[in-house]
């Protein structure tokens, strides 16, 4: 009776963690369904360009936000902004220097619920040669069973954030000085995410 | 086929000779003044060395469209022209300008490339203007070489004449849509209409020239 009674019981802490673990799924980005833009100043106006090339997984549960985490990475050589001279000029050494540092990332390193359905999330931003800590505010869209996968369920997060782009080495301050470049870049990032269900 | 330097009296053929270097090389100083009359939107982004480095990859490619240009006014027959300036001469020029056009050529993109730190072109449809200079930089060589090299290649002179007279209006046109698009100095006025006339003016008298020696050639 007691073995009985012991087995049980470890068959229901199995099944308790096995049922979290599955709460907190990982997401992986849906490319053609997220995009990671952003706007810089030029003189008067604001160009906005894009980033074409980026992966990530999201870990998320929004019953437990410490066990979630949000892993991105961009491709530095797929930024668009729609002139071909500009984007070349942005890969050069000028600006992200794309051949000596082809990838952007974040990592987060902690989550927190706030309220309402805006998380928390810090963690390092590295962009060339440069890491900081930096704190997102992601608003949690949701999550459902995909209308058209059958087998995926779907998860939406939304968040936008600036950065000074000086501080990353990204430009050495000439064009901020000339008024021609801004070095306070807005980047907004909307993802759709996917996971087995 | 060929007229003799008759008819001009000595002061005349000297005057006019004056007068048509005169207008060819105010027509090239016109041409390279362009990248500093017509500013590209590319030298707002350059100071210092990088900026000195593209206005010289504009000028080396600006002089070799220039001269690639009067290339064919250097051995297309025309009596006015040879009361003026021995065939013989202009032939000569027409070897010594392909080399110096192949050498411009040669300058052009390195001193362009070296402005930019040499960031590489990704494949991408719209850097499509300059992958049009990268042909029109191999059409160049190949014509280049195949003349400098004709008897070790051991092409016959007719296959030579053909593979030249052929290529010539094709790099003509590539280099018309390459500097048309490649710059915003090109995108309007004066530099836009003077590049069309002269790629017109070049296919013009080629499509002449070509179609005197074609009816030359079957009446003998």
């Amino acid at each position: 009776m007691k073995y009985l009674i012991k087995c049980i019981a470890l068959a229901l802490v199995a099944l308790f963690f096995t049922f979290s673990q599955a709460l907190a799924a990982d997401y992986e980005i849906d490319h053609a369904h997220s995009s990671i833009r952003f706007g810089v100043q030029h003189i008067y106006s604001t160009v906005y360009g894009h980033f074409e090339d980026y992966s990530g997984v999201i870990r998320f549960d929004p019953s437990q936000p410490g066990d979630s985490s949000f892993h991105f990475t961009v491709k530095v050589n797929s930024i668009q902004t729609g002139i071909g001279k500009r984007d070349k000029h942005l890969r050069s050494a000028d600006f992200f220097d794309a051949g000596k540092y082809p990838a952007m990332t974040f990592a987060s390193t902690g989550v927190r619920h706030l309220e309402g359905d805006l998380y928390e999330v810090h963690g390092v931003l590295q962009v060339k040669d440069v890491s900081k800590e930096i704190t997102l505010a992601v608003t949690y869209l949701g999550s459902m069973d995909h209308p058209m996968e059958k087998s995926k369920k779907v998860a939406g997060f939304d968040f936008s954030l600036t950065i000074d782009r000086l501080a990353y080495h990204v430009g050495d301050g000439k064009f901020h000085q000339k008024g021609l470049v801004g070095k306070d870049v807005k980047v907004f990032v909307t993802l759709e995410a996917l996971t087995d269900k | 086929m060929e007229g003799q330097n008759r008819q001009l009296s000595p002061k005349w053929r000297i005057f006019l000779q004056v007068v048509v270097v005169i207008l060819l090389m105010s027509l090239f100083a016109g041409a390279l003044a362009i990248p500093f009359v017509y500013q590209s939107t590319s030298l707002w982004y350059k100071t210092g060395f990088e900026r000195f480095l593209l206005y010289g990859g504009k000028i080396a490619g600006l002089l070799a469209a220039c001269l690639l240009f009067i290339q064919i006014l250097l051995v297309a027959e025309s009596k006015a022209r040879a009361s003026l300036f021995p065939r013989k001469s202009l032939i000569q020029l027409h070897r010594s300008n392909g080399l110096l056009i192949g050498g411009l050529v040669l300058v052009h993109p390195l001193l362009v490339l070296w402005s930019e730190q040499f960031t590489l072109l990704q494949l991408e449809w719209k850097y499509w203007p300059e992958f049009v200079g990268i042909g029109l930089f191999f059409l160049l060589m190949f014509v280049i070489n195949t003349s400098l090299f004709q008897k070790s290649l051991g092409l016959a002179p007719r296959l030579w004449r053909r593979i030249h007279s052929t290529a010539a209006p094709g790099a003509a046109v590539l280099l018309v849509i390459h500097v048309l698009n490649v710059s915003d100095s090109f995108k309007s006025g004066p530099p836009r209409f003077s590049t069309l006339s002269a790629g017109a003016i070049f296919l013009a008298v080629w499509g002449i020239h070509l179609g005197k020696r074609i009816f030359f050639e079957r009446r003998t």
